[in-house]
């Protein structure tokens, strides 16, 4: 299958009063026709040097880019036929909403008539219809970001990035803009590039996710893949709230052992692993249980009320495992604890490099 | 109470200071206006006494205007030297505007070599007085021939310019990039964007650097006097007002009745630029705000 959006190799370094900062350092991104696919990664790691990439606002150092099957190094931004939805969504304070919308169509000559009849289709779509007379400063937070989605929308490119746009929204309108925009992707089909800092945002809006750490993308694919069979031990670390528990075991007689406890051996992994291996077990905190049959002992150290669940941080020799425990039992601290898990629920990371044994696997194959 | 009282006679107090000192300045500042106004409808050629009688003139006369645009000397008249003195302010404005802006954008946002020292540069040179280049230009500009109006409008606008680059660039430092880059994705190119976008979202700078520039050529004498001092077809309005009114000549009676109405003739254009472009920035700081960035 041919990809839609390419990004190959690519290489970019900011360079500020000679320090010289690596963003990217050899990303490779596929995405197809169609496909949300949402970037995620912590603040300051390049989500939007690579959605400029794309746009052509920024060019790389190394690399290519291609957009429908060509390359478009060379092409400038205006010749790209991407819209882009940007963070502050930049509309131009001294025209309308209904000018704003147009602007995209009026740069290209578009007859009146048709502008006014592009304006209105996008604007009913997105209910803003009734907006158009005002000045962008009237606006409220929800409404701007929609009415930034509308001239994205107008000028009907089918390539559509998204920077962070739902980060000005107070929590609720979030939900409800968030709902909206999975909508509004199943309705037209476009092709989507999301970049967010937001984990939920992530997995509720992608079909596929990708992490970005260290100048590349760590994992890809779809949202629930990517938070089952995390492909290494940064990603199990960083997705997830609270995130994994990653602690050091060892692997003795086909068993996972951390500190002195045994915990079985979970079956994807049973022919992967050799005896006396040094290996991070990955635990959701979601899949333990605090049981007295648990195969785990520990002391409470602190607990986290959230209301839904709470997370108990139970100290295990010299780490700390957080438990989530969806019922409330009003432990205490200094409590001592079993710790239950689904062995199969396990995952394991190669110590040294902190890869995802079953990936490693099939690298190697 | 008896606290609720005091509040209440301070801030009469307050209130009372601020509006002595504000009435002060007021007649500081309108009463030479109004002193050359009432001039300017004298019948006499020479000044209007302070005496208070005199500052409320029982008859108004109109011979200082229509001697101002009825007669010609020298060979010109005072609406021709008028019409020079506008379009050699208003190229001088436009020309400002453009250079300013661009400088502005180009310290801004360009990735230019040495790009602080060169602001901090031109920084500095905004604190010279332009007076002080008038010889070495004189001389310059007569080697190349350029002691005309094109020479002015040189001479003119790096002065203004200069000064109101620096301000762009403060000015653009503040507006956000992704104005920018949404237009250029939305089918505009870097100049267009500049044009479109950049100078719009600038404009109270722009008001700005067009009122120093207009301001600057329109009432410049030293330097017209110095370069088409030659033809009197070519005068400005400044140097025109300063012949027909005579004040050349010490042995003759200067006419000020007219040379007051020449300023006040000469004000209006003035006036009504320094009214749009209040409008203009007002404008501007209107739209800006509720913008989240």
């Amino acid at each position: 299958m041919t990809s839609y959006v390419k990004l190959e190799n690519i290489w970019k370094t900011f360079q500020e009063k000679k320090r010289k900062t690596e963003v990217l350092k050899g990303l490779n991104l596929d995405v197809e026709k169609g496909e949300f696919v949402v970037i995620l990664g912590p603040s300051g790691e390049g989500k939007t040097t690579i959605l400029r990439i794309i746009a052509g606002l920024l060019k790389q150092d190394k690399g290519h880019v291609y957009l429908r099957g060509e390359i478009v190094d060379d092409l400038p931004p205006k010749d790209r036929n991407v819209a882009m939805v940007p963070q502050n969504y930049a509309l131009y304070p001294f025209m309308s909403v209904y000018d704003n919308i147009a602007f995209p169509l009026k740069i290209k000559h578009t007859p009146k008539e048709e502008i006014r009849k592009k304006v209105l289709e996008v604007a009913k779509m997105l209910r803003i219809d009734n907006l158009l007379d005002k000045k962008p400063s009237q606006l409220s937070g929800g409404q701007m970001q929609r009415v930034a989605i509308a001239r994205a929308l107008v000028k009907g490119a089918d390539i559509i990035l998204m920077d962070e746009p739902l980060s000005n929204l107070d929590a609720q309108i979030r939900v409800l803009a968030r709902e909206e925009l999975k909508e509004l992707h199943r309705e037209l089909g476009t092709t989507i590039i999301y970049v967010t800092h937001d984990q939920v945002e992530a997995l509720s809006l992608a079909t596929k996710v990708a992490l970005l750490h260290d100048g590349i993308i760590q994992a890809y694919g779809p949202p629930m893949e990517v938070y089952r069979r995390p492909t290494n031990a940064w990603v199990g670390g960083f997705l997830g709230n609270p995130p994994m528990n990653i602690v050091k075991g060892k692997i003795v007689d086909g068993s996972v052992v951390v500190g002195n406890y045994k915990l079985g051996m979970p079956s994807d992994y049973k022919d992967i692993v050799k005896d006396g291996q040094e290996v991070l077990v990955g635990m959701r905190p979601e899949d333990l249980e605090i049981s007295n049959s648990g195969a785990l002992e520990g002391t409470v150290e602190f607990i986290e009320s959230l209301g839904v669940y709470n997370i108990i941080h139970v100290r295990i020799g010299d780490s700390v495992i957080r438990v989530i425990e969806k019922t409330y039992h009003g432990r205490e601290r200094g409590e001592k604890v079993k710790i239950a898990i689904d062995v199969n629920k396990i995952v394991l990371f190669e110590a040294a490099t902190g890869k995802n044994l079953l990936y490693l696997q099939e690298e190697r194959k | 109470m008896a606290r609720v009282r005091k509040y209440k006679i301070y801030k009469i107090i307050k209130l009372a200071v601020a509006y002595a000192v504000l009435t002060i300045m007021a007649i500081a500042s309108i009463f030479p206006l109004y002193y050359v106004f009432m001039t300017s409808f004298s019948n006499a050629p020479n000044l209007i006494s302070l005496a208070v009688s005199d500052l409320l003139p029982k008859r108004l006369y109109f011979i200082a205007y229509k001697e101002l645009f009825t007669g010609s000397s020298y060979g010109g008249s005072f609406l021709l030297w008028l019409r020079n003195s506008l379009i050699l302010a208003g190229t001088t404005a436009l020309i400002s505007v453009l250079l300013a802006l661009l400088t502005g954008y180009a310290l801004s946002r360009l990735n230019i070599p040495a790009k602080k020292t060169l602001a901090i540069f031109i920084y500095i040179v905004t604190f010279f007085p332009y007076t002080a280049t008038a010889v070495p230009l004189y001389l310059l500009f007569a080697k190349f021939h350029l002691l005309n109006y094109i020479g002015l409008i040189l001479a003119y606008t790096p002065g203004t310019s200069i000064f109101a680059a620096f301000i762009a660039k403060l000015a653009i430092d503040s507006i956000p990039t992704s104005y920018e880059e949404i237009a250029m994705i939305d089918g505009l190119s870097r100049f267009q964007v500049f044009l479109r976008i950049v100078m719009r979202l600038a404009m109270p700078v722009v008001a700005l650097t067009a009122i120093l520039g207009f301001s600057g050529a329109y009432l410049d004498f030293a330097l017209a006097y110095a370069f088409v001092f030659r033809s009197a077809k070519l005068w400005t309005a400044t140097i025109g007002l300063y012949y027909l009114a005579g004040l050349l000549n010490y042995a003759s009676a200067p006419a000020y009745n007219i040379f007051a109405a020449g300023a006040v003739v000469m004000g209006v254009p003035l006036m009504a630029l320094f009214i749009v472009s209040q409008r203009m920035m007002t404008r501007a700081y209107s739209n800006l705000a509720g913008v989240k960035q």
